[in-house]
């Protein structure tokens, strides 16, 4: 391996393609024995809500990803591979046949779910994998797939950074690892167990063929999240709950009356019933996490890798329930407080960053299709949705997604109105924020519900906030309506509302 | 049908009226606002009307830094000046200070008719291709209403020709028993020879306008009616059996109704004309949107409605007054771009000119806070918090400030304090602070700017001299809000 310095790779570009193939072949054969049976496929077959007409699902479709047996004679996996399965079908390499796979957990914040197999006998010839937390950058490790012809593959890669960072679903941040590594033709990025010296050391969850880059979910968020399954069942990732700044400017030190080398992060704000509420407030510097010094850009000394951002020390050290010690600078003083971690929830979001594994409500009254405002929702503009999609939702997506305010949980939409005489000249209205029903103010899809159980009078009225524009609909023939358009439109349920 | 025009010496005549224009234009330069673009040179036509005037399109002599009238006859190009100019509604009027220019020319007369669908029009211009005179024949396949692009502030009448329209053919007469119908201005993009016409009516209106000295440009109502079209909106806002109007949901402030109309009001007719359930209404038995009474008055005329408020039907009297408007939300010319520097901080107010910085598809590549500000200025009643929405545009990089040189395109939420409701409020929140720092805070989660006001005041001049910036702002002369 002495060859693969980084100078020698840009001059013999393709002289060591060659090597590089010859030395993962080679290093797969003298690590057969401990990743033996390693990895097992997984082959998905999934259906996507179709978020502008959530009553369907889209066209099912199928994926390949990869998993690895885990001591208790379960698969690990990525929750990317599985998300919305309608069915999975596992297979090893030891044996031409299929078993049906099932999802025990799924965490889509880690992006890690473990599969059970229904047929205990799967696991009979198959060994567990150990798990290595400890990977330095330089370090060669393999990616491992199966060849069409069941023939295990080892991949040979690099580390080349460890960080933290967003992964696939959540917005928030975890420990990552970056490698150097060509899939070539096959592509990559499905889940690939990564090995070092015969330990899984992460799984794959990304792959840029461009960029010959994949990102790795490291052991040590695997071995959380395994953690994290308690007897009550699964207890998540804590969330910290704030958003912090950088601080390196002298006169914000001095503005914030700071001594001198005093350092931490400012806090911008905290989201109200997360971590950080009732510990930080808007304005704090924050100087420590749990005894880990915090410096001015937010980084702390891991003892490991070294300087890594703050947002670690959460996630990586701590479960929700956890109480740990922050010290923050607030009012010219120094303080310490106890914060009682809680998990990242979903719907604590304005604007939920991702819909799988929950339902997707939706209430469509009159032809009018109401539902909450979700990122999959904005998805449904296309590939260039971040550009494309109406612009206030992208605006509250891009700078207030995290922040509910009271009074307003989410943001409810009129989507659309589904053509019928009761809505005549309504009918190209769209994609509008309803702020009231029936005079009352709406905060969630539930209270669309409960105010349409009183009319105002013999009326339905909708208020919007643009132009404050407002809608009438009869209430004496609403019902009817319902059940001519529910007909007309093959709408099987006209409302799916979780309670 | 008319003919649309005789040969021989009426046509030498006409000739004599048409005139070439080449105006070389410097526009603003929204991203570095102290100094102005490029020059470019443009061309374009005209017709001597009544009065020695030259009439032609705004956009052929807008933001006219030289401009040259040339008749078809005389080699000797002439010095012209631009009198009046409409941008919204695409029209100038051009003098020429030299009279001897309008010696061995003729002026056309306007048909005071709106020509007939489907009827002959002679277009006459100088459209690119080469250095004489151009007629073409056309019919007019439709009238309708179009945006006027040059400004794109609004809707106007046009008539629709089938010949094509080319560069330069822009400002050139339409004619049609050699009296003026309208003026050639835009082509409609991806179709082949449709051009567009400005007609008499929006003709008329702009020299009315001009009559008093000002162009005061359209009058708006500001009203944001809902169409009542069903049922059941008719019956819960008690529209009395017989008779059909629309309901008010919105006003926009700065336009003439804001005081007198107010939300929930039910218009039920416009100037004795009814309005109907669909907000149109009916005149000389063609239909138009209820606007139109108002598309045809100027500034200082008065509508007058029909309405029921709180269930009593009444009259109300709507005073024209000249629009005031704090967002620019059309394509701006002539004007000088509004900024303050200061530190190296450049603050400029969100328009559309500053959208289009963007280039390409400015409106959705504009960074998404931008873009919803000016989408939902009014619909959100953004207005009313920041009836200026003023931006933090960017830095000049300076010892100062370079902490904060990576910020762009924030929106303003204070300084030192002080809610920033306009430009001229942010530089005397600037001014006014006494204390040992600036604070700029910004609409959202983002940590405040924080400069020393001391060495700020002092490397104000140097950097401004070091990115040659010769005035640190333009602030436009405000007219009365009443």
């Amino acid at each position: 391996m002495g060859l693969r310095g980084e100078g020698q790779r840009v001059v013999i570009t393709s002289i060591l393609l060659l090597l590089s193939l010859v030395c993962g072949a080679v290093h797969a054969q003298s690590t057969s024995e401990p990743v033996k049976n390693v990895p097992v496929k997984l082959y998905v077959t999934y259906q996507e809500t179709d978020y502008s007409s959530p009553w369907k699902k889209k066209k099912a479709n199928s994926r390949l990803g990869y998993g690895c047996v885990l001591p208790d004679r379960k698969i690990l996996t990525t929750a990317d591979i599985v998300k919305d399965a309608t069915m999975i079908k596992v297979e090893k390499n030891t044996e031409k046949k299929y078993y049906r796979g099932r999802i025990e957990v799924i965490d889509y914040d880690v992006d890690l779910a473990i599969v059970t197999v229904d047929d205990d006998s799967f696991f009979n010839d198959l060994n567990p994998v150990e798990l290595e937390e400890r990977v330095r950058i330089d370090q060669p490790v393999k990616f491992l797939v199966l060849e069409e012809s069941e023939k295990i593959r080892a991949i040979p890669g690099e580390i080349v950074k460890v960080s933290v960072e967003k992964y696939y679903l959540s917005p928030d941040s975890f420990l990552t690892y970056g490698a150097a590594v060509n899939f070539e033709d096959r592509g990559g990025g499905w889940s690939e167990p990564v090995f070092s010296g015969g330990k899984l050391i992460g799984l794959t969850m990304s792959y840029n063929s461009k960029k010959q880059y994949a990102t790795i979910i490291p052991t040590s968020i695997i071995k959380h999240f395994l953690d994290a399954i308690r007897p009550e069942g699964y207890i998540g990732f804590p969330y910290h709950g704030f958003i912090g700044a950088a601080v390196r400017d002298p006169e914000f030190k001095r503005y914030l009356h700071l001594p001198p080398g005093v350092e931490g992060i400012y806090i911008q704000s905290v989201f109200p019933d997360g971590s950080a509420d009732g510990t930080l407030k808007e304005g704090d510097l924050l100087l420590s996490i749990d005894g880990f010094e915090i410096d001015g850009d937010g980084y702390y000394e891991d003892p490991f890798w070294g300087k890594l951002d703050c947002r670690d020390i959460f996630s990586r050290f701590h479960y929700p329930g956890d109480t740990i010690e922050v010290e923050f600078f607030r009012n010219g003083a120094v303080d310490r407080k106890k914060m009682r971690l809680k998990r990242f929830s979903r719907s604590d979001y304005l604007i939920p960053p991702y819909s799988c594994g929950s339902v997707t409500e939706y209430l469509i009254v009159g032809g009018l299709i109401i539902q909450e405002l979700t990122a999959d929702y904005l998805k449904e503009w296309g590939e260039k949705w971040g550009t494309k999609a109406n612009k206030k939702y992208l605006y509250f997506y891009n700078y207030h997604s995290r922040s509910p305010e009271p009074g307003r949980e989410r943001i409810v939409i009129l989507n659309k109105i589904l053509p019928d005489q009761i809505n005549l000249g309504y009918q190209r209205m769209d994609e509008l924020v309803v702020a009231e029903v029936n005079g009352r103010p709406v905060s969630r899809l539930e209270d669309v519900v409960e105010a349409l159980e009183q009319p105002e009078n013999v009326h339905h009225r909708f208020k919007f906030e643009e132009f404050g524009r407002e809608l009438i609909l009869p209430a004496d023939t609403l019902s009817e309506a319902d059940r001519r358009i529910g007909e007309q439109y093959g709408i099987g349920e006209m409302r799916r509302i979780i309670k | 049908m008319p003919a649309a025009g005789k040969a021989g010496n009426d046509t030498e005549r006409i000739r004599s009226a048409i005139v070439k224009i080449r105006n070389v234009s410097q526009r603003a330069n929204y991203e570095a606002p102290w100094e102005d673009r490029d020059f470019s040179g443009g061309r374009g036509s005209g017709v001597i009307i009544s009065g020695n005037r030259i009439l032609t399109s705004a956009h052929v002599v807008s933001d006219s830094k030289y401009l040259e009238i040339e008749k078809e006859k005389s080699g000797t190009p002439y010095r012209g000046v631009v009198s009046f100019i409409g941008h919204d509604c695409d029209l100038a009027l051009i003098d020429v200070l030299d009279p001897t220019f309008f010696e061995e020319t003729t002026s056309l007369p306007f048909s005071q008719e709106i020509p007939e669908l489907g009827s002959l029009v002679l277009v006459y211009g100088f459209p690119s291709g080469g250095r004489r005179i151009s007629v073409t024949r056309g019919i007019i396949s439709r009238i309708d209403y179009t945006r006027y692009s040059h400004s794109g502030r609004d809707y106007h009448l046009i008539l629709q020709i089938d010949a094509a329209i080319n560069p330069g053919n822009s400002g050139g007469p339409v004619l049609q028993d050699e009296k003026i119908v309208g003026i050639a201005f835009q082509v409609v993009k991806k179709s082949e020879n449709v051009g567009h016409v400005i007609p008499i009516t929006v003709i008329n209106h702009f020299l009315d306008d001009i009559e008093d000295g000002i162009y005061d440009g359209y009058p708006d109502l500001g009203i944001i009616p809902t169409r009542l079209l069903n049922p059941a909106y008719r019956d819960y806002v008690g529209l009395p059996k017989g008779k059909t109007g629309v309901v008010i949901s919105d006003l926009i402030p700065g336009h003439s109704a804001i005081d007198v109309i107010h939300p929930g009001d039910l218009l039920l007719s416009i100037d004795g004309n009814p309005i109907r359930n669909d907000g149109t209404i009916l005149i000389d038995d063609k239909s138009y949107q209820l606007e139109e009474v108002v598309e045809r008055k100027q500034v200082g005329d008065e509508v007058v409605f029909r309405l029921i408020r709180d269930g009593e039907e009444i009259t109300c009297r709507v005073p024209l007054k000249k629009n005031v408007e704090l967002m620019k939300s059309w394509k701006e010319y002539e004007e000088k771009p509004e900024y303050y520097l200061f530190g190296g901080l450049l603050f400029q107010p969100l328009s559309l000119e500053y959208l289009k910085t963007w280039r390409g598809d400015w409106w959705n590549r504009a960074d998404s806070r931008l873009l919803y500000y000016f989408n939902y200025y009014n619909r959100d009643k953004l207005c009313l918090a920041r009836p200026e929405v003023i931006l933090l545009t960017r830095i000049l990089a300076a010892p100062v400030n370079q902490y904060y040189s990576g910020l762009s395109d924030l929106v303003v939420d204070t300084v030192n304090g002080e809610k920033i409701v306009s430009l001229a409020s942010l530089i005397s929140a600037f001014a006014a602070q006494t204390g040992d720092f600036h604070i700029i805070e910004f609409e959202g989660d983002l940590p405040p700017c924080v400069l020393n006001a001391r060495r700020l005041k002092k490397e104000n001049l140097r950097i401004l001299e070091r990115y040659g910036v010769s005035q640190d702002r333009y602030l436009a002369p405000r007219e009365d809000k009443n």
